[in-house]
């Protein structure tokens, strides 16, 4: 979380060239590449995995429980005797729609209130920092717990919980992009033409900071997957039997114990493959979005 | 100007804590349903033990009054009663105060010790050994905690039998043996940041001009690193220590309940799960005083060791 | 390449080698392992006792599936409750590890089949010295059957007229009718007798952790904290001087996670317990550090049906999904082996009188084997294709989820749709206290036992109205008047007969539909010995001779 933040320097700014989605990943590199390709594969599977899995992932077979690969089923069995690989097919949607919504929550709530404090300036400004600062400290996990004793548990309550943990520091960081953007000369040239505060906001302040908020909001993917997916293991997130791969963790963790560790391990680098292609591919595009506007 | 810095910080982790507290309190009026149902976790109750819950909350009062109550309550040590358990909030939490509070030191040990130290170690030897430090915190800083509990218990517990798997030791030394796997799970994705930052931070000391300075003058290496190089880079070294320390203390819940080890993180959810509301808040509110009073820690630590520290947000 | 580039590569290829690696070293069970097909057969190889302690230990912590939630006689309904209760303190009749009933903290008398005359032994004292006193049995019984405490037991006393204390070492208790089941429930938690002056001065506590309890037993009530559990000490002045408790401490600990029972069980630091549903048994049985014993067991493990309309209530449902239930996988996954398969709702180790009687009828009775075809086949007459049943169930108890997994199985091999609704681990009982927590649930797993070594104990509470556990209203007047008569028959074999006849209509009508008949597992540490290996620990003291092995 910090690392990234602290890649942040002041230094003299430039007007952004927009660059191509393309051109923009094509300048992060092998290692960028790599990554996008893996979360490509991982959106696949969040819209279609239900589809492509070979076996029913939610059907038990008591007597086939932790069999090994074999025969058709190339990551064996579960605790209940369900494909792992078609488990890990179906689980992939409901693993990657989560940390979507806690991404389009939180970004979308983030960018408007560092938009309008950087904007308003002045005593708002103010009011809306101090206020950041003090709901920092609720960490998301708590949260979400909070979330599911309350509302009981599942998937939307640890979402929106963690969308609002997340926010603070969404908007700690666009903020301080706002303000520089706020400083520049076009957009005082804009207001002299008349143009309204809120066009010059979205026209072209919000605009302008899109390489820092797309790399923000792919780097705050990889931490609600992580966030989301260890609530999920708790319990208190997706419910079993539906597949997903924090809950393929918890319900196959005593078969580590017992000799049969394939279903949770399987689900585990299911998470962390995803999660790493988010971190290399988020803090490249935060590299681009700094450069751009050194 | 440093002690007009910490009474404003101070000042905001103070409402930070009132603010987190009411949002503890208030999630009871969040719930569906009434007050009752919530505290009652949904379960049908005798009409005597509704009228002692609604006398204890003072359920018939205003909002802000309840909330009033409740936090002098929870000054007092008062937290209510846990309704699965029938016993005291405050009693449940005393008895797994300690396995939480060994568990984050113990982590916080790993990710200083280990954490700064092979950042230290990566920036002032440059080649193979910055790279292998590089390479590990590379893979581990995505290595979810529960994620990296399965694999320790794998590797450690189960092929090579070298610490226990599951649950509290009995004695000082057993807890001890207990805690290590989970302590190394807690700590494995904070080490990776505090080393890449530490790393850093000293790389950009070792640059300065007053070093290269130093060096050219012939100072002892040893003497530079400590008293050049380590003192100004052990600004950000502390600070983002101090909150992933802090941050800690909600991922020890994931690690608690994948070690099965009964401290306040696992019957936080354990409660959550039941919907034991009066344990509920009463853990929140606890953690979430620890991670100010942290917070607060780190505070009084960049104070100390900044003298340059000037009001406004401090640069994260 | 930049050191950028190489430090990128070097990760990736170590994360590829590191999943590589670990990866191979996860196999799983290979499906040609010999699975253990479950016995039928009731007592074979089964033990009832264990070689009694001789040493002296400082401390053992036994294990129980979740934490003690009371220690009050009334509410315990459940394994922990009953663990800790029958390990401190005693009832008026007492249970043999073998299933007969003898005298406990009183010897009984009928001089008429209406009257029971309970003549207290001499020297019976509470821990803290004082006698018991007639008036404490009397308080016991009573608070045991006054709807105004809420107790569990009340129904059993539904044939009393009036308990009396008759002499200064006697109670009487005189019946409307003939009731030959109440010496049974006597000798279990119905008939724990408490200090009537300690319960009135505690209240609403006693059985608390803060008002906690006063009784008979070899071990006396210490405290009790949650994360610890319910600390017994051995006390010194229990009044049966035959028995000398060798363990200083006993430990109840409520360990929800079979998991972490199993490690801590190979580490030491569960020194035993009667946990059962255990899918590793084999891994326990294996160990070096571990002794495990089977005894017969009473329990039933069965689905608990709850429905009053929907396909469960339609018993040609039941029966289909009891002929496409796999109780063999169950057997061999969830017990790994420690079940029987079931012919009755009954455990076969509950034939605890008429032996010959019972054993004869039930070898008649047809084994519960998986028969897809005929399951299939009543689904079609019953017309329930493509509907709905909701079952209970919780993630966090392994043998629940994968036991409600089975009949997930079962249910869609029959054309059913199965959704499932989860709760923690201590909540579930709450399925059986709370018909709001029942609440559109069609039925849930359940190991049930009666309280005393009789089939009509289980069946009583599910297959008669009104029974505490008859949640979907079962009632068939055959069933009634069998059990009716059996209540009130004096000679054993002939009520052996009734019983076994109302089990046989039970098989066949299914108001629960049985899964298995579980063994009674003790596990103990190596070094320890001397617990009781029978069902009957749950209702009588099972560790007055608990020991270090010579």
């Amino acid at each position: 979380m910090v690392s990234a933040a602290i890649g942040i320097t002041s230094g003299p700014v430039v007007t952004v060239r927009r660059r191509g989605a393309l051109g923009l990943l094509r300048s992060t590199g092998l290692a960028g590449l790599a990554s996008a390709a893996v979360i490509a594969v991982a959106s696949v599977l969040a819209i279609f995995g239900p589809l492509l899995a070979p076996y029913n992932p939610e059907l038990p077979n008591l007597s086939m429980a932790w069999v090994g690969p074999a025969g058709g089923h190339l990551l064996g069995y579960d605790f209940e005797g369900r494909d792992v690989l078609s488990r890990l097919l179906a689980g992939a949607q409901s693993s990657m729609i989560g940390p979507l919504g806690v991404v389009a929550g939180s970004m979308a709530l983030g960018t408007v209130i560092a938009v309008v404090a950087a904007w308003r300036q002045g005593p708002l400004d103010t009011v809306i920092s101090a206020g950041l600062d003090i709901i920092f400290a609720f960490p998301g996990i708590l949260l979400a717990v909070l979330a599911a004793a309350v509302f009981g548990a599942g998937l939307t309550a640890a979402a929106v919980a963690l969308s609002i943990a997340y926010m603070p520091y969404v908007a700690r960081v666009l903020r301080g992009a706002a303000m520089k953007e706020r400083g520049q000369p076009y957009v005082a040239a804009l207001e002299v033409q008349g143009a309204s505060g809120t066009s010059i906001c979205l026209r072209h302040i919000v605009p302008n900071m899109l390489p820092l908020i797309v790399a923000q909001a792919t780097i705050m993917f990889g931490w609600a997957m992580v966030d989301l997916a260890a609530i999920s293991f708790l319990g208190l997130g997706v419910q079993p039997p539906a597949p997903n791969w924090g809950v393929m963790i918890s319900e196959n963790q005593p078969g580590i114990l017992q000799g049969y560790p394939l279903p949770a391990l399987a689900a585990g680098l299911c998470i962390v493959a995803v999660v790493i292609a988010f971190n290399v591919l988020g803090e490249r595009l935060f590299e681009q979005a700094q450069a751009g506007r050194r | 100007m440093r002690w007009r810095f910490l009474a404003r910080r101070l000042a905001m982790l103070m409402g930070s804590l009132l603010v987190a507290s009411f949002v503890i309190f208030g999630a009871l009026y969040l719930a569906p349903g009434n007050p009752i149902s919530a505290l009652s976790g949904g379960r049908a109750l005798p009409p005597a033990s509704m009228h002692v819950l609604e006398q204890r909350y003072h359920l018939n009062q205003p909002f802000l009054t309840q909330y009033w109550y409740w936090l002098e309550n929870a000054l007092h040590g008062n937290l209510g009663i846990s309704i699965t358990l029938q016993q005291n909030v405050s009693s449940v939490i005393a008895a797994r105060m300690w396995t939480t509070g060994g568990l984050v030191l113990y982590a916080a040990l790993i990710i200083v010790v280990v954490g700064i130290g092979s950042g230290v170690v990566a920036a002032l030897r440059p080649g193979l050994v910055d790279t292998s430090v590089l390479v590990s915190t590379a893979v581990t800083a995505a290595l979810p905690s529960f994620v990296a509990a399965i694999i320790l218990i794998l590797v450690f517990s189960v092929k090579l039998g070298w610490f226990p798997a599951l649950g509290n030791g009995t004695s000082f030394w057993s807890n001890v043996q207990h805690l290590t796997l989970p302590a190394v799970a807690l700590a494995i994705s904070s080490l990776a940041i505090v080393s890449r930052v530490t790393r850093a931070a000293v790389r950009e000391e070792a640059d300065r001009e007053h070093v290269q300075t130093a060096i050219s003058r012939g100072i002892p290496a040893r003497q530079l690193i400590r008293r050049h190089i380590l003192r100004n880079a052990a600004i950000p070294i502390a600070t983002v220590s101090g909150i992933t320390i802090a941050s800690l203390i909600a991922v020890a819940a994931v690690v608690e309940t994948a070690f099965s080890l009964n401290g306040l993180g696992a019957y936080l959810v354990q409660a959550a799960e039941s919907k034991d509301l009066a344990v509920v808040q009463g853990i929140s509110l606890v953690l979430v005083t620890a991670f100010v009073v942290i917070n607060a820690v780190v505070d009084l630590l960049y104070a100390a060791l900044d003298p340059r520290v000037t009001l406004g947000s401090r640069a994260q | 390449m930049s050191p950028r580039r190489r430090t990128s590569a070097a990760a990736a290829a170590s994360i590829a080698a590191c999943a590589c690696a670990l990866l191979a070293t996860a196999c799983g069970r290979s499906v040609n392992a010999s699975t253990t097909s479950g016995e039928v057969s009731p007592t074979h190889g089964l033990v009832t006792t264990t070689a009694a302690g001789t040493k002296p230990v400082s401390s053992v912590t036994w294990a129980v599936y979740r934490p003690v939630n009371s220690l009050d006689p009334i509410f315990a309904f459940d394994y922990p409750e009953n663990t800790a209760i029958s390990l401190m303190c005693e009832s008026l009749l007492l249970q043999s590890p073998g299933g007969e009933i003898g005298p406990g903290l009183a010897t009984v008398a009928t001089p008429t089949p209406t009257t029971m005359v309970f003549t207290l032994k001499p020297g019976v004292t509470f821990w803290d010295g004082d006698p018991v006193t007639p008036a404490d049995v009397v308080y016991s019984l009573d608070r045991q059957m006054d709807p105004s405490y809420g107790g569990f037991y009340g129904q059993v006393f539904n044939r009393v007229k009036s308990i009396a204390a008759t002499g200064s070492d006697q109670v009487t208790i005189t019946l409307k009718q003939p009731d030959y089941w109440l010496e049974g429930e006597l000798s279990s938690m119905p008939g724990i007798i408490i200090q009537k002056s300690y319960a009135l001065r505690e209240g609403k506590n006693y059985g608390t952790p803060s008002g906690g309890i006063m009784c008979t037993g070899p071990y006396e009530f210490k405290s009790w904290t949650a994360g610890a559990g319910v600390t017994a000490v051995a006390n010194p002045h229990y009044w049966n001087s035959s028995v000398r408790p060798l363990a200083k401490q006993i430990v109840i600990k409520g360990v929800p996670s079979a998991a972490s029972f199993t490690s801590g069980m190979l580490t030491g630091a569960i020194q035993g317990s009667y946990y059962f549903g255990l899918s590793n048994l084999s891994q326990l049985e294996h160990s070096s550090a571990v002794r495990v014993y089977q005894g017969p067991g009473q329990s039933t493990d069965a689905l608990v049906v709850s429905a009053t309309s929907g396909p469960l209530a339609n018993v040609k449902v039941r029966q289909a999904i009891s002929l496409a239930l796999d109780r063999q996988a169950i057997i061999s996954q969830v017990y790994d082996g420690a079940a029987l398969m079931p012919r009755w709702l009954a455990n076969p180790g509950t034939f605890g009188y008429g032996q010959s009687v019972f054993t004869a009828a039930y070898d008649k009775s047809p084994v519960l084997n998986q028969n897809l075809a005929a399951a299939r086949k009543l689904a079609r007459e019953a017309g329930v294709a493509g509907q709905t049943i909701t079952l209970g169930t919780s993630s966090e108890l392994a043998s629940i989820s994968a036991e409600t997994g089975a009949y997930q199985q079962a249910a869609e091999a029959i054309g059913l749709k199965v959704v499932l609704k989860s709760v923690s681990a201590a909540d579930y009982i709450n399925f059986f206290t709370s018909a709001q927590a029942r609440k559109g649930i069609d039925g849930f797993i359940t190991v049930n036992y009666g309280d005393y070594a009789d089939p009509a104990a289980l069946l009583d509470t599910l297959a008669m109205p009104g029974g505490d556990q008859n949640y979907d209203n079962f009632s068939n007047p055959q069933m009634t008047a069998l059990l009716d008569q059996a209540e009130g028959t004096a000679n054993p074999d002939q009520r052996a007969a009734l019983v076994a006849k109302a089990e046989e209509l039970a098989a066949r009508l299914l108001p629960w539909i049985p899964n298995v008949q579980p063994t009674n597992v003790l596990m103990l540490s190596k070094g320890l010995t001397g617990a009781v290996a029978s069902f009957s620990y749950m209702f009588a003291p099972w560790a007055d001779h608990l020991g270090g092995t010579g």
